[in-house]
């Protein structure tokens, strides 16, 4: 795996983006070209651009936070996400997974109200809602909540704004999004797939499936998909009582495109978002962060991805910017890696069977190898060219208990 | 515990008890209707006897036609092999894997690949058989039996016609039940694997068995059974020449994709057999693995030359085409079939000994005619023909014994179709299914711990303010993923078996989890699991330390586990009858939650509901 890391310099790089756009830009026509067909008459897909894993970490001003699965990953009743903490601090991560229910059908987290985490946990087996959890002491004690669906499967099922009202996106083929005004048991449906998808800015985006779920910094509900239509993106904000278009605009060279919305996620006072854009025989990733202050998107430059290539692991830093960690599609190696903060930077090779990344402090990387139940964490030394071991945690992985 | 569920095990001891003991208790009615016949036969005895005295020694004529003939060879051939086979059939249906084995041993991989249509038929018997494994398997045994005696002892006439019908009808069965219309509609059709099914033999036996007996006087049956006979090889012939099916590859190396008759005959060697014979199917394997081409060369050649025989009908040629035939069917039958009934839930030795049979009886039917017997002049007394059944009875003692014993088989039969008729109408399944993984509920008579907790809706309940309804108590997790959506089911089930009486019971669930034992969570649940609608279900809970002690008076062990594990807890569930007190204790393990699994359930739950209504 190789991570692209948020470049914590203030400027964006104005001329490596263009470099980076010109040459996708190139790649794309020349493919197109080649089978003399336009970027635009490709056939519009539902189908996910790229598929995503729940794993991932996310910075919190209380502490930064690891998702992980771990247990034997080949079977899916014995596969346990868990869930780490690195409070704000401290030297060493924690295992503080919550109790209470099986997490063997995965298990997703975001922050609220600034100092808490609420975590769901994904319906599984014969289990046909979501439990949630949510934490103000660093995962030491959680309390309940009950959602009465189950949350989608992608990693911002569940959002809250800084004032504590929370979404919640449910559902399957019939996706929903279900608001709360910060009880984690009382949820009402905010909008449905079907109705978001028959709005004005649902039609022209073609409105396929729901991916994602956030905030804005105004606490106004955030919704992310897939659309169809090429060349549109699909992030929609709730406001009044109507939704509109509150899609970056991806460069030229991607805008036949069909998309999806990786990650939408709000974190350090901001939205940050990646995006997903396959033109047919080119797919990339792109980072955008909104800039409140401007109203508007920086995106990033685009991040090619292999044939093949999935999201093995997403998230925030704790520097004001997100990652993704990449398979090459092949077994254990994991070629690329990525970061944002206007552009992509590599990390160093990871060490062999990273489940995730994580950024907890400014100039701190950790990578989480899992291996049955255990759990090794390597940082990256001060030269920021090895990984070494800092860890071990052995989790109590009760195999056989929930199937 | 969840996540702790059982699935029924082939070799499950309760189940195999049961299955011998109904085998033991109905071989007991077997002694019995033997010993009846026995009087019979004594009876008849005297009565032939006392008659013989009265007519002073005079012989009942013996008449022409059919009793008067020799039994046509084919016929007799027929007769007593399918008898044979279909008592070994039977004796193979009492193996103790029988009744959990079958569906998963037999009718499940026969029915692989078929369309939805015939997996949708297989599944009407596959689902009686589910529910009623024990009498199911029973039935079998004794039908098979039964039918197989009847071909052999029979006398010739109605009595075995009769019997080549039963064999029609029960094979039938047996054929679309059991072996999904032997896998004709499947993938990978061939006569190799046993195609078209053993069993359409025996129906063509039984069918052959049940035509007058004239038919067999002359050469023309014969001819029909080999015209048919030989289409059906020229048909396997095509079938297994045809390009693309995998027969003509064996499998050049180890690691490349195994040809299909390599991959059939390399699985063949796993079972249990043997050593000998598994020696031989291995090296068979090995041989057809380095020379698949060759090999189906030969087996399309082969048929396809004993099919053209068959067709054309001169019994020279016929005969070396029979020979031909045996030989092949018997060299399949080792080496490829595998003999067809080891490994435990063999049910019968697969295709090639009834076709060889089948097509050994053309042969004889165009060769071995039966003499033209002279009618005998009656001197004194009346002809057979005209003394009816009563009057053979009573003047001919073979006769007289054969119909008894005809009678005999008949009743064995019956004994077996009688329970699987029974079994068949009703669709809730056997108690002895849970009991075979929970055990037997126990009773007892003590007065229920009170409790007083809140249900999904918020609302305030006391066991005492449920005094005069039977409930049926259970603790559940409302966020398992196992079992407890299972039991949840199985409660569902009971509550619309019982139908009126429903409203005179109350299915109570209570919180299993100190974590998620909200309101909202209760409710969840219910809704998820379609209980909203269910007026007298409950699921109640309350404060830790109120749960804590209910699940101390109702002996429930609940322990959080770490690091994303769900709660544990016992599964159990008590029935209380009307004055409060608790009359039953049931494990409530819904094992692995088949749809027998929860009838099974839930059929034990509402008649212990039942007799607590009716009684206390």
């Amino acid at each position: 795996m190789s991570c692209l890391v948020a470049r914590e310099s203030s400027s964006w790089g104005r001329a490596v983006r263009v470099l980076a756009l010109g040459a996708v830009g190139a790649l794309v026509a020349a493919c197109t070209s080649a089978g003399n067909t336009s970027a635009g008459a490709t056939k519009p897909t539902s189908s996910p651009v790229v598929q995503v894993s729940l794993d991932g970490s996310l910075a919190t001003p209380d502490g930064s936070w690891a998702v992980v699965k771990m247990g034997h990953l080949d079977e899916l009743a014995n596969t346990f996400w868990q869930l780490f903490v690195l409070r704000r601090g401290a030297s060493r991560w924690s295992l503080v997974t919550p109790s209470g229910f099986a997490d063997n059908g995965g298990l997703v987290a975001t922050s609220a109200r600034g100092t808490q985490l609420v975590t769901g946990f994904q319906a599984n087996q014969l289990n046909h809602f979501s439990p949630l959890a949510v934490t103000s002491d660093g995962g030491r004690t959680w309390a309940p909540g009950v959602l009465g669906q189950a949350l989608a499967a992608v990693p911002d099922a569940i959002a809250a704004s800084a004032t504590g009202e929370m979404l919640a996106l449910v559902g399957g083929q019939a996706s929903s999004i279900l608001w709360s005004a910060g009880n984690l048991s009382d949820w009402q449906e905010l909008v449905s797939e079907k109705s978001l998808a028959a709005s004005a800015p649902g039609r022209r985006c073609a409105v396929t499936t729901l991916t994602a779920v956030s905030f804005t910094s105004g606490g106004e509900p955030l919704v992310g998909a897939i659309c169809s239509r090429a060349g549109s993106v699909g992030i929609f904000e709730h406001a009044g009582q109507s939704w509109r278009s509150f899609a970056p605009r991806l460069p030229a060279s991607v805008r036949h495109a069909t998309t999806q919305v990786v990650r939408l996620t709000f974190a350090n006072g901001t939205v940050f978002a990646v995006i997903a854009a396959n033109t047919g025989p080119l797919r990339a990733l792109f980072a955008a962060r909104f800039l409140p202050g401007l109203s508007e998107w920086a995106v990033s430059g685009a991040l090619v991805l292999p044939q093949s290539a999935q999201v093995l692991s997403s998230g925030t830093s704790s520097g004001g910017g997100v990652f993704v960690a990449l398979s090459s599609g092949t077994a254990e190696r994991v070629e690329a890696q990525a970061a944002f903060n206007g552009s992509w930077r590599q990390l160093p090779a990871v060490p062999v069977g990273t489940a995730t990344v994580a950024f907890p402090l400014p100039g701190r990387v950790d990578a989480f190898v899992s291996r049955g139940s255990m759990l090794t964490d390597y940082t990256l030394d001060a030269s920021q060219d090895r990984w070494r071991r800092a860890q071990v945690i052995e989790v109590p992985i009760q195999y056989g208990s929930s199937s | 515990m969840p996540g702790m569920g059982r699935s029924l095990q082939t070799n499950n001891s309760t189940v195999i008890a049961a299955f011998e003991s109904a085998l033991v208790h109905q071989g007991l009615v077997v002694l019995v209707i033997l010993a009846l016949l026995a009087v019979a036969w004594n009876v008849l005895r005297r009565v032939q006897l006392r008659q013989a005295t009265a007519l002073g020694g005079r012989q009942v004529a013996v008449p022409a036609g059919e009793q008067g003939s020799p039994e046509p060879a084919g016929l007799r051939l027929l007769r007593i092999s399918f008898g044979c086979i279909w008592i070994f059939d039977g004796i193979l249906q009492a193996q103790v894997s029988m009744p959990l084995g079958m569906i998963s041993g037999v009718i499940q991989p026969a029915a692989a690949g078929s369309p939805s249509w015939v997996l949708r038929l297989v599944n009407l018997g596959a689902t009686i058989w589910n529910n009623h494994p024990v009498p199911a398997a029973a039935s079998a045994v004794w039908i098979q039996l039964g039918i197989g005696l009847w071909l052999l002892v029979a006398p010739r006439g109605n009595w075995l016609r009769l019997a080549g019908a039963a064999s029609v009808v029960w094979g039938l069965i047996v054929w679309v039940f059991g072996e999904a219309f032997g896998s004709i509609f499947a993938p990978g059709l061939t006569w190799l694997f046993g195609a078209p099914g053993g069993v359409v033999f025996y129906v063509i036996a039984g069918a052959l068995v049940a035509l007058p007996e004239r038919s067999w006087s002359g050469p023309r049956l014969g001819r029909r059974i080999l015209a048919v006979m030989g289409l059906f090889f020229v048909g396997m012939a095509v079938l297994q020449a045809w390009p693309g099916r995998g027969f003509w590859q064996g499998q050049p190396n180890p690691h490349a994709v195994a040809g299909t008759l390599t991959g059939m005959v390399q699985s063949m060697v796993q079972t249990t057999q043997p050593g000998f014979l598994s020696s031989w199917v291995a090296s068979f394997a090995a041989f057809d693995a380095a020379h698949g081409w060759a090999v189906n060369l030969f087996a399309v050649a082969t048929l396809a030359t004993i099919g053209v025989a068959f067709l054309i009908g001169r019994p020279r040629v016929v005969f070396w085409a029979v020979v031909a035939g045996i030989l092949l069917c018997l060299f399949d039958w080792v080496l490829i079939e595998d003999l067809g009934f080891l490994g435990g839930v063999g049910t019968d030795p697969n295709s090639m000994i009834p076709m060889l049979l089948v097509f050994g009886t053309g042969y004889l039917a165009i060769t071995r005619l039966p003499l033209k017997v002279p009618e005998t002049i009656p001197e004194i007394g009346p002809t057979e023909s005209s003394l009816g059944w009563s009057g053979r009875l009573v003047s001919r003692p073979a006769y007289a014994l054969r119909s008894l014993a005809a009678i005999g088989a008949m009743g064995v039969v019956l004994l077996g179709a009688a329970p699987m008729v029974a079994a068949s109408t009703n669709p809730v399944a056997d108690p002895l299914l849970t009991e075979a993984i929970n055990g037997s509920p126990g009773f007892t008579n003590v007065v229920a711990s009170p409790f007083r907790l809140i249900d999904q809706q918020g609302r305030a309940v006391s066991l005492g303010g449920l005094r005069g309804k039977v409930i049926v108590l259970t603790f559940l997790d409302p966020v398992c993923t196992t079992d407890c959506p299972l039991i949840a089911q199985e409660f569902d089930e009971a509550d619309q078996m019982l139908g009126r009486l429903a409203a005179r019971t109350e299915f109570i669930a209570i919180v299993a989890n100190p974590i998620y034992r909200s309101v909202a969570a209760t409710l969840a649940f219910t809704r998820t699991e379609g209980l909203a609608g269910v007026k007298n279900w409950l699921f109640l809970t309350g404060s830790r330390s109120a749960l804590g002690r209910v699940w101390n008076d109702y002996g429930v062990q609940v322990a959080v586990e770490p690091a994303g594990a769900m709660v544990a807890h016992n599964d159990i569930a008590y029935v209380i009858d009307k004055k409060g007190r608790v009359r039953e204790i049931l494990q409530a393990d819904p094992g692995s939650g088949t749809a027998p699994m929860r009838s099974s359930f839930a059929g034990l739950v509402a008649g212990e509901v039942r007799d607590l209504l009716a009684t206390s």
